[in-house]
């Protein structure tokens, strides 16, 4: 019972902040930053699932993040389907390929299958930036629709800031939900028992495999629905969206706030959005403080800014037991 | 059309070379640490660049400054390893790993920031073709199989000869093994990244002066060094000698029968048929992972 009233007060925190956080749309400067907190506080999310549970080093991300972003622009923009439907199979296809490349690269672990996956994202990312004609290379694709909801005859257009940042946090929330509603099943318990230790579940026939695989098809899952945001909120997308930016930084964002929690990521991912803005930092200046920080995190902040929260709430507990115990010793 | 395939198998030969020296690097690293050196492209880059500088700038004759840049590259590696890697020995091998890859782009960025876009060719003295039978090849690619012949066999004879090769085998089998037999393993793990980073600074003058070096080359030469690895199979010395050739070499066979975009995707494509069907490599030995 406890533990159900935990998750529902985690969830009530993240709609409190996410709604006090609109007040910061006003502002046309943080407004935007607040809609790219919400896409990258998704993406993170999603990396953490992989990264943080399951304990595997998948460095394939960004390719999912652009397949869900292409994905939706390609469908929506030549009016296949509307923007709902655009999401949705930002989130089909990712989710799929997810399948295939899981399958494949599952099969290793450690190092081999982070290897695997970067040169599975690598080799995809060399993909998007020769076939032009689909994805328009490095040039990228202008003018994605901004999102729109038509029920019937009526619809509604996502154009103010405002709008775009209520979109977002209610997806984000929506993610978050279903993450913590996963993590708390049986399901989430193994992901976390095969993060400490998977050859013990495989002593105890706990299947790992399909174990990870439904972790990563999740993860690239929930990707492709941040690309899809992304797209259609900056209403541009080029083969960048693949690039090596787009893996190191959601991994910063999840190291940063904390792998293997919810929050944590949410917390990295605003950090990590507003930081190099307001820095005023582009190009290779941007990645060399990106690629240092990430460096700099890891061996400062082990355990991300949830970490400190960590160590603050053991010390407070642990203090009147220790009191205690120095009293008896002193008598 | 024999003419044409005696070509390519001849420059596939120099590029396999190249393949092997820095597999045979970034081998060395993951054999003794067990973790990937996600740095591996960056001293590749970094290495060519800094003798670039050193021979067009500041007038070095060219092989001093490749000497120069390989130990230049070993010495950052070497401190790398201290700085980065030392303070997170009891942490997992994810983070560590993670830990070379910002370290990796990091570096990667500061040379794109510092040298741009524009892919330089080191000025080296043996761009002299020479003739040999019906093909031709210039004398700095012959150069880069000498050296990579000589390299690796002398690679090959510290690891299986000297005293350090034995400490480093003794590290790779456990760290607090050989702490007990009186191995320093700090300074083993020190000099393994020395040896790794200078093998890929070293490649990265060798190519500079045969074809060019790009500061956006380093995550290609990464995923590139892991195909020969996986390829040839991972630990194994012998393997990423004989996988950087044979990768090298069916590479620029693929030139000569398909559209050049092919080349990269063959080596995923090898990364995927290896790790299905034969995970431990060419040459590996079989263990779990």
């Amino acid at each position: 019972m406890k533990h159900r009233n935990d998750a529902l007060v985690k969830l009530g925190l993240l709609a409190l902040i996410l709604a006090a956080m609109s007040a910061g749309t006003r502002h046309g400067y943080f407004a935007d930053l607040l809609v790219l907190s919400c896409v990258f506080g998704i993406l993170a999310m999603s990396l953490d699932l992989i990264v943080g549970y399951v304990g595997e080093l998948s460095l394939g991300h960004a390719a999912f993040f652009g397949i869900g972003a292409y994905t939706s622009t390609l469908l929506v923009k030549s009016g296949t389907t509307g923007f709902v439907g655009g999401v949705l199979a930002a989130a089909v296809v990712p989710a799929l390929v997810g399948l295939v490349v899981g399958a494949i690269s599952l099969r290793l672990r450690g190092p081999y299958f982070a290897l695997a996956t970067l040169a599975f994202g690598e080799g995809l990312s060399i993909i998007a930036k020769n076939w032009e004609s689909l994805t328009g290379g490095p040039m990228g694709i202008n003018g994605v629709p901004k999102p729109v909801f038509a029920i019937g005859s009526f619809s509604y257009a996502v154009e103010t800031p405002m709008a775009a940042y209520i979109l977002g946090a209610v997806i984000l929330f929506l993610v978050f939900a279903c993450l913590q509603y996963v993590l708390r099943t049986h399901t989430g318990q193994i992901f976390v028992a095969i993060r400490e230790n998977s050859d013990l579940c495989e002593s105890l026939s706990i299947p790992v495999f399909p174990y990870k695989l439904l972790a990563f098809t999740l993860s690239a899952l929930f990707a492709g629905v941040a690309g899809s945001l992304y797209a259609h909120y900056t209403g541009f997308i080029s083969s960048e969206v693949m690039d090596l930016r787009y893996l190191v930084t959601p991994l910063i964002m999840v190291l940063l706030g904390g792998r293997g929690t919810l929050f944590g990521p949410l917390l990295g991912a605003v950090v990590f959005t507003a930081l190099p803005e307001l820095l005023r930092m582009a190009g290779s200046a941007r990645m060399v403080t990106v690629g240092f920080s990430l460096t700099i995190i890891l061996i400062l902040l082990p355990n991300g800014l949830a970490g400190i929260f960590q160590q603050l709430r053991q010390l407070r507990a642990t203090q009147p037991a220790e009191a205690m115990e120095t009293g008896r010793r002193g008598q | 059309m024999t003419e044409l395939v005696l070509q390519q198998l001849i420059n596939g030969l120099v590029t396999g070379m190249a393949y092997s020296l820095l597999a045979v690097g970034f081998n060395l690293v993951f054999g003794t640490i067990n973790i990937i050196n996600f740095s591996h492209g960056a001293f590749y880059v970094l290495g060519g660049l800094f003798c670039y500088v050193l021979v067009s700038s500041m007038g070095l004759p060219y092989l001093v400054a490749l000497l120069l840049s390989a130990l230049v590259i070993g010495l950052v590696g070497f401190v790398a390893e201290k700085t980065i890697l030392r303070p997170l020995r009891d942490k997992d091998p994810l983070v560590m790993m993670l830990a070379t890859l910002g370290a990796g782009v990091g570096l990667e960025s500061l040379a794109q920031a510092l040298w741009g876009a524009t892919p330089r060719t080191i000025p080296g003295p043996m761009s002299a073709m020479v003739q040999i039978g019906p093909v031709f090849i210039t004398w700095q690619k012959l150069f880069i199989i000498a050296v990579g012949v000589v390299s690796i066999g002398v690679l090959h004879f510290v690891i299986r000869r000297t005293t350090l090769g034995q400490s480093m085998r003794a590290v790779a089998q456990s760290p607090t093994g050989a702490a007990v037999v009186g191995i320093n393993f700090e300074w083993v793990y020190g000099v393994t990244v020395l040896l790794g980073a200078g093998f890929a600074g070293l490649t990265g003058g060798l190519l500079g002066a045969a074809t060019a070096i790009y500061a956006f080359n380093a995550l290609p030469v990464l995923i590139k060094s892991f195909v020969v690895v996986i390829l040839g199979g991972l630990g194994s010395l012998p393997g990423a000698v004989v996988g950087g050739v044979l990768l090298g070499l069916v590479e620029s066979l693929s030139i000569t029968f398909l559209p050049d975009a092919f080349k990269d995707v063959i080596g995923y494509g090898v990364i995927i048929v290896v790790l299905l069907f034969r995970p431990q490599g060419l040459m590996g030995v079989s263990k779990s992972r």
